[in-house]
């Protein structure tokens, strides 16, 4: 059995009439990277500001199985970064991280310049984070939520402002810290391209509501290649399905299937289908990035939306 | 937890430039009062000669006085004046001010009762409470999540403190003040002295308290200081008159009812090293009510509402 670090009940946030978080389940893995997608305003920020205590939900619950003590404890293991990075602008890039370190305990200068090296702004001096660029408030950013060692990091949009080799960067760092320090990343992006490299599970989340919930093997399975059949006869062409031998196949609806393996031999299957006289509606190869995904379960463009 | 909060907050309030800029303020403001008071020969440029001074003194030589001693001052000075029969009067700007041979407790308390200490001290609730609000600060302080109004006691206990430096800086300045333009330095350290020192001093707390209050409610560090200028600069004083009037009328009360004697700055700016009792522990109560209420008010918004 799966342990899990966090599990939402129901989760609620209704702000006036606007209901910004309906009913949210999700189960988060210890160890794993979780990708939460979602457009501007589906509520992913409101999410993470709950889980993080930031907010307070209106309905439902939270809780951190995975760590021991009560929820309130689980704050001292949590590391955030929730819309833009709290700076002082006024301050350079160490004081800001030591006014962080001080809440924390820690008292290190060099801790300070470790995070700072982690990052990749280990030479800002005595420049003030209001004149940093957006990326190395960005980076900032992110050292910060790195400070007391987080066994679990909420990354809101980390890699905004970011330039290609900053988002690189970052995610290597989120890779190598989930590796090698074992701590769990919950993180959103718009670049879902860059989430797909990183994440392990994902939720879609849409107009506060949690779409769909799955795992990175489960997501590339729905995202990739595949034979798509239309036809009013699905029972009678199964038969034909197996007789050419492809192993993988779904019956999407009572109108559509799906054959997931040898999707160049489309053709023969084609011919076959044609041979048995079922009539085809329509019969071609789809494909489908994360994105191309994404936007058709949140039906956002038209396509084959789920519920 | 409040010890990390304390050092925190306290290194936040180092890195503040306005935490060393505003007491050189006092400072300067506080060093030009007390020249007004003890260098300039107020009554030498009202026309008034020494013998007129001193019986004009006999009306008041206490800080109490020094309306009535000004006001009769006034009326000498124009007695002076006509007996000059047209004669250019010598007007002598530089001399022995009305503070000139008091002590330092004295020249102090009118330096507390100027209120440039709470206008300063407003301004420093104001950035150090508003910049939590502006930059999202308590979002990197997670450890908090459950004990926001801890944090908040560690913010509240070092603007106690810093208007406790303020206080013993505008002490400080009275000395140099008496030191360099007064006729002597006596400290005048009594038990009158103590008494005006603390209550003052936890009134101005309370001031604190009510600026951060206002910063916490409305999330905004110039709604604050607006709110702290206001009281300091006695802007609602007429307001306060008025509602006073009203309130006797409607309750019957005694003429000498004022709402102003419940206000936190009315009380600064009125106790002296010699109000009686009474006032001292009315201030006193003035002080505590005002404090808990505005604390109590931080908290529950504090703790209420969500962060960012």
């Amino acid at each position: 059995m799966e342990e899990y670090l966090l599990v939402t009940k129901d989760l609620t946030k209704i702000y006036k009439e606007t209901k910004a978080v309906d009913g949210v389940n999700i189960h988060i893995k210890k160890g794993s990277i979780y990708g939460l997608i979602g457009k501007n305003g589906a509520g992913k920020t409101t999410i993470m500001k709950m889980i993080a205590g930031l907010a307070t939900p209106t309905s439902g619950s939270f809780e951190y199985t995975g760590f021991e003590g009560s929820t309130k404890e689980a704050f001292s293991r949590i590391g955030a970064l929730i819309e833009s990075p709290a700076i002082e602008p006024n301050l350079t890039a160490y004081d800001n991280l030591k006014i962080k370190c001080l809440a924390y305990g820690i008292g290190d200068k060099q801790y300070i310049k470790e995070k700072l090296e982690l990052v990749g702004i280990p030479n800002t001096g005595k420049k003030k984070a209001g004149k940093f660029s957006l990326g190395q408030k960005q980076r900032l950013g992110v050292a910060l939520a790195l400070v007391g060692d987080p066994d679990f990091l909420i990354l809101d949009e980390p890699i905004n402002g970011l330039d290609p080799q900053g988002i690189a960067e970052v995610r290597e760092m989120l890779i190598k810290l989930n590796a090698q320090k074992g701590i769990t990343i919950l993180i959103s992006s718009h670049i879902l391209e860059e989430l797909s490299k990183l994440a392990t599970d994902y939720a879609i989340i849409d107009s506060g509501r949690i779409v769909e919930e799955s795992t990175n093997k489960e997501l590339k399975e729905k995202c990739r290649d595949k034979i798509a059949i239309k036809t009013p006869s699905v029972s009678a062409a199964i038969p034909v399905i197996d007789s050419l031998g492809f192993k993988e196949y779904s019956v999407v609806n009572d109108k559509t299937i799906h054959v997931f393996d040898k999707v160049t031999e489309i053709s023969v299957l084609n011919m076959e289908l044609a041979k048995a006289q079922i009539p085809v509606e329509s019969i071609g190869i789809e494909s489908s990035d994360l994105e191309e995904y994404f936007l058709k379960v949140t039906g956002t463009i038209p396509g084959d939306r789920k519920e | 937890m409040f010890g990390k909060a304390l050092k925190s907050e306290l290194y936040r309030i180092k890195c503040m430039k306005s935490t060393f800029i505003l007491p050189l303020v006092l400072i300067g403001l506080i060093f030009l009062t007390n020249f007004i008071y003890t260098g300039v020969d107020l009554y030498g440029l009202l026309g008034m000669s020494q013998s007129d001074l001193e019986s004009v003194q006999e009306q008041g030589t206490s800080a109490e006085g020094y309306m009535d001693s000004f006001r009769a001052g006034f009326e000498a000075g124009l007695q002076t004046a006509s007996d000059l029969d047209g004669e250019e009067p010598q007007i002598k700007i530089l001399g022995e001010g009305p503070l000139y041979h008091e002590d330092v407790a004295t020249v102090f308390s009118m330096d507390v009762g100027s209120l440039y200490g709470q206008l300063l001290l407003a301004i420093f609730v104001g950035i150090f409470i508003g910049d939590v609000y502006s930059t999202g600060h308590d979002k990197n302080l997670i450890v908090f999540g459950g004990k926001r109004g801890l944090l908040f006691t560690a913010r509240i206990l070092l603007i106690s403190l810093y208007a406790l430096v303020l206080h013993i800086v505008m002490w400080l300045t009275a000395i140099i003040s008496m030191a360099l333009m007064g006729e002597s330095v006596f400290l005048g350290i009594d038990k009158a002295f103590i008494i005006f020192f603390v209550v003052t001093w936890l009134l101005s707390v309370a001031f604190g308290g009510l600026v951060s209050a206002m910063t916490n409610i409305t999330r905004s560090k110039a709604a604050g200081i607006t709110l702290g200028i206001i009281l300091s600069l006695g802007a609602l004083s007429t307001l306060m008159s008025v509602a006073s009037l009203i309130i006797q009328k409607k309750l019957g009360l005694e003429p000498e009812f004022n709402l102003g004697n419940y206000t936190v700055t009315q009380n600064i700016a009125a106790m002296t090293l010699y109000s009686d009792g009474h006032f001292v522990l009315r201030a006193l109560i003035c002080a505590i009510v005002y404090f808990t209420a505005a604390y109590f008010i931080s908290v529950l918004f504090i703790k209420k509402r969500d962060i960012g």
